[in-house]
Parts: C-alpha cells; sequence; structure tokens
C-alpha cells in the first residue's frame, strides 16, 4: 500500500540536484535527479527520497483535497507506532 | 506529524544471545475505509490517485474488487492490457532497486540518468496502452493498443537494459541464464552493476545471508480473506497479517521461487540474499518476455485471475500480482455506494514483526556497525519496503 503525497518543493540547492519539500507539515530533502525542470513552488511525487513526477497544481491540490476531505491527515496526525509486538531473534 | 506515507522504523540489536529485531510501522493500513460512501466509479479513479507509486496495480485490485461486487465480468482483453499495466509498473519498480539502491550498497554511484530514461519510456507505454485513460474503470469494454508504437517502445527498453543491467538482450540473458551454471557464465562474463553485486556476495561470502524460515503464503480462498478483513480484529489483520497462526512471505522471490534459475541459486545458496536479489532480475526479464509475447500476438491470452467473487453479493475481493507481492482489496457495495473498503499489502506480510525480513535480520552475523548495517540494508532491499525505512542499531559489540 503505496500511499503518495503531493509535496511542494520549497528550495533547491545550488546546483538543482536536491530539494526540501514539504508534505503536510513534514519537511524532507528529496533528489531531482528523476525529472526535469523542477522549480520552487512545483508539486511532485516522492518515492523514497527521490521526485518520481511533476504534478500540475490541479493535479495536487485536487488529490490533497481528497487527503483532507477522507480525513486522512488526521488520521496521520494521530498514527501510533505499531511496536506492541516483542523483538524477533533469538529469544529464550 | 511523522511522514504522511508512514515509515518502517527497524531496530536491530545486539543482546547476551544474539541480534533481535523490532520493526514498527506507522503506515495508514485502514485509510482506504474512507473511500466509504462513494459510488464505485469515483472509488476506481480516486484511489489510484492517493496509492500513486504503485497506482496500476492498485487500480487492478480496485477495479476487479468492484467488479466483482457489482457483478461485473470483465472481458479478458481488457483483463490482459490490464495485467500488462501492472507488469510494466513491476519492471519499473524493480529497475528502481536495482540501478538506484543497488549501486549504493557497491559504494558506485546510483544510475540516475538510465532510470530517467525508463521513467519516459514505461510512461509511453502506459499512454499507449490505456490511450483513453479508462482502461480501470468498472465495466471498461475497449482495450485499445497502439501495438506497433508499444512495440518500438519496448524494444528501446530491451536495448537499454541489455546496455545497462544483463549485458545481453533481455532475452537472449533468458536463454542463457536458466539455471545456475548459465548464471555463473554470467557473472564471469559480464561487468555491469547488477553482475558486480551479485558477484561480490559470492566472493564474500555474504551469498546465503539472511536464511528465515519463512514459508511463501499459499493461494488463500476468496473467502477466507473475507472472513480474516471483515472480521472485527480486521485492522490487526491488516496491520500484521499471519496465515494458520504464523507470518507468510509474499514476493518476487516467491512467485519464481518454481523456475529452474531461482531454484538452482537456492539449493546452492539457500533462501538468502543472492536468490532475492536475483528474483527481482529474473522477474524484469520474464515480464519484458511476457510483454514481447503479448505485441506479437493479435489475441492475447490472460492469466485470468479468479472469476470473482459470488459467494455473497455485493462483496468483492481484487488481487494484483503487485512489485512486492500480493496485493489484495476488499470492497463491500451496496445500493451502487462503497460500504467498506480494506486494502492489504505486501508490505505488512514482509515486515511483520515476526515475518520475513525480522528473522533475516536477527539471523545476521555479529560484525562490526558498518558491515553489520550494510548487511542489514542489503536485506531489506532484498525484500524492497515501498515506504521509507530507519534502521538503527544498538547494544555494543561482544
Amino acid at each position: 500500500m503505496c500511499l503518495a503525497i503531493p509535496a511542494r518543493i520549497t528550495q533547491i540547492d545550488a546546483v538543482g540536484e536536491n530539494a526540501l519539500v514539504a508534505i503536510g507539515a513534514v519537511t524532507k530533502e528529496i533528489s531531482l535527479a528523476l525529472i526535469d525542470d523542477a522549480a520552487i513552488g512545483d508539486y511532485v511525487l516522492v518515492h523514497v527520497g527521490y521526485a518520481l513526477n511533476k504534478l500540475s497544481e490541479e493535479e495536487a491540490e485536487y488529490t490533497l483535497k481528497l487527503l483532507e476531505e477522507i480525513g486522512l491527515f488526521d488520521e496521520m496526525q494521530d498514527a501510533a507506532t505499531l511496536a506492541s509486538e516483542p523483538p524477533t531473534g533469538h529469544q529464550a | 506529524m511523522s511522514d504522511p506515507a508512514g515509515t518502517l522504523n527497524i531496530q536491530l540489536e545486539r543482546t547476551s544471545r544474539g541480534l533481535t529485531c523490532r520493526i514498527a510501522s506507522t503506515r495508514p493500513v485502514t485509510a482506504a475505509d474512507r473511500f466509504a460512501g462513494r459510488a464505485p466509479a469515483a472509488t476506481a479513479a480516486l484511489l489510484p490517485l492517493l496509492y500513486s507509486i504503485c497506482a496500476k496495480a492498485q487500480a487492478f485490485a480496485c477495479v476487479a474488487s468492484l467488479e466483482g461486487a457489482c457483478g461485473l465480468l470483465p472481458a479478458p482483453a481488457v483483463v490482459a492490457r490490464r495485467q500488462r499495466m501492472v507488469s510494466v509498473e513491476t519492471i519499473r519498480e524493480h529497475l528502481w532497486r536495482i540501478l538506484l539502491d543497488w549501486p549504493r550498497l557497491l559504494g558506485e554511484a546510483p544510475d540516475r540518468a538510465t532510470m530517467a530514461k525508463i521513467l519516459s519510456l514505461v510512461k509511453d507505454l502506459f499512454r499507449l496502452s490505456d490511450p483513453e485513460g479508462d482502461l480501470f474503470r468498472p465495466g471498461a469494454s475497449s482495450a485499445a493498443l497502439d501495438r506497433r508504437g508499444a512495440a518500438r517502445v519496448l524494444a528501446d527498453l530491451d536495448d537499454l537494459l541489455a546496455r545497462q543491467v544483463f549485458g545481453a538482450h533481455p532475452a537472449r540473458w533468458l536463454d542463457e541464464v536458466h539455471d545456475g551454471g548459465g548464471f555463473d557464465r554470467w557473472l564471469e562474463t559480464v561487468d555491469t552493476c547488477a553482475a558486480r553485486l551479485l558477484r561480490g556476495l559470492i566472493d564474500a561470502d555474504e551469498a546465503a545471508l539472511g536464511q528465515a524460515d519463512v514459508t511463501g503464503l499459499p493461494e488463500l480462498r476468496d473467502a477466507d480473506l473475507i472472513a480474516l478483513i471483515d472480521a472485527p480484529e480486521g485492522a490487526d489483520f491488516l496491520a500484521r497479517p499471519t496465515w494458520e497462526g504464523g507470518a507468510r512471505e509474499t514476493s518476487p522471490f516467491t512467485r519464481r521461487a518454481g523456475c529452474g534459475l531461482i531454484r538452482d541459486l537456492t539449493d546452492r545458496h539457500g533462501r538468502g540474499l543472492l536468490s532475492r536479489l536475483a528474483a527481482q532480475l529474473l522477474e524484469v526479464a520474464l515480464l519484458l518476455a511476457e510483454a514481447r509475447r503479448e505485441l506479437a500476438t493479435e489475441t492475447p491470452e490472460p492469466i485470468l485471475p479468479p472469476a470473482p467473487m459470488m459467494a455473497a453479493a455485493g462483496i468483492g475481493i481484487g488481487r494484483a500480482d503487485a512489485a512486492r507481492g500480493l496485493l489484495v482489496h476488499l470492497a463491500r457495495v451496496e445500493r451502487e455506494r462503497v460500504t467498506s473498503y480494506r486494502i492489504l499489502a505486501p508490505t505488512e506480510w514482509n515486515f511483520h514483526p515476526r515475518g520475513i525480513l525480522a528473522l533475516s535480520l536477527a539471523a545476521l552475523p555479529d560484525a562490526a556497525d558498518d558491515v553489520l548495517r550494510r548487511q542489514a540494508e542489503l536485506l531489506i532491499m532484498a525484500t524492497d519496503p515501498c515506504v521509507a525505512f530507519a534502521l538503527a542499531l544498538s547494544g555494543p559489540r561482544a
């Protein structure tokens, strides 16, 4: 289940290789190596540290609105770690 | 607020009894239930927008579950075209690891230039395979395909992978590397990053790392899946699924375990690192071969999924062989509205706290931090999470 949230580019480094993006309230550093002509303010889909592709503002806002509409951001804010299981390994 | 897509926090700890592994996930596994209240067609259109990393696999499982719940039977040609889109997406996801992550684990630069070309070719294939953008709509009847255009793009992809991954045309690679002997000859003669990584594992005696006793997920009946997902504790099952009391694996390795090459590698090196990474490489070549065959055939022969679930009206199960393993969607539809929607993803099986990755990591021999971290990352890559992960080592070395 690979949920992808549109991320907005907020900063690009001097050589244009890496960027800071905002995903909801989270800021992440990502690589821009796989897309062309990224600019501050563009929306991108992020996949394990890379911008996978650019989204039009319309597409991004539509998806973000959908996320908000179905309350996903609220759920994420409450997301609890599922760490109740004991660790796996050499157990007695 | 954490990363909205969720994170896998993997903690490897040295104890007096050896390594222990703890995996905690913040993935929002019940988020899809928020589609309740929408029309099936709107759900099929919207869901892949949210789950857009493996959007084709998600769209495939989604439309299959909704068609099942609505009693719609898709035409074989439509199913075949949808299935091929999922395969192309799987090729892209495996190449992501092979071109971007495998070099990093060799201390080399990721091959971003090749990956950027692959992303562009895959987008072209998607466009040519679904020119109207309606292939994954419930009840879709057309399966138009620009056969000549798709064949040209596929040929470009073959050429690129011959140079950057296989060292030969992928079809020739499949012919030559059909068993362990052919694989050895390939490792000896080819100098792509993929070959260097796999050869390096054998040379460093790391090929068998990460052996663990977790069996593959068997083919589950629709009724069993519905019972588990729909149970009162269904949300727990979606977060930490088990079958018959144990964690199971669903992955390219379990999908390809019956192939001659993987059988040979498993006999020689066990179910460890080398066999798992080789299964990803093999799957790329096999899926390319299937795509070539389909384009050469006027009437495609789909591998038909199970017939839509008819045991109870209004419930549908959709399954997709996604890049990382079996993806299952369950939809309930009443009076043309979705009333509940659940997704069971392969990452939850494979990164279960007692699953294949946890046991593989705990089976690593203790070593210096840098060695242990590199070997752990190799195993994580071989199991292939679809989200970010954080790996922490703790405890002093004995």
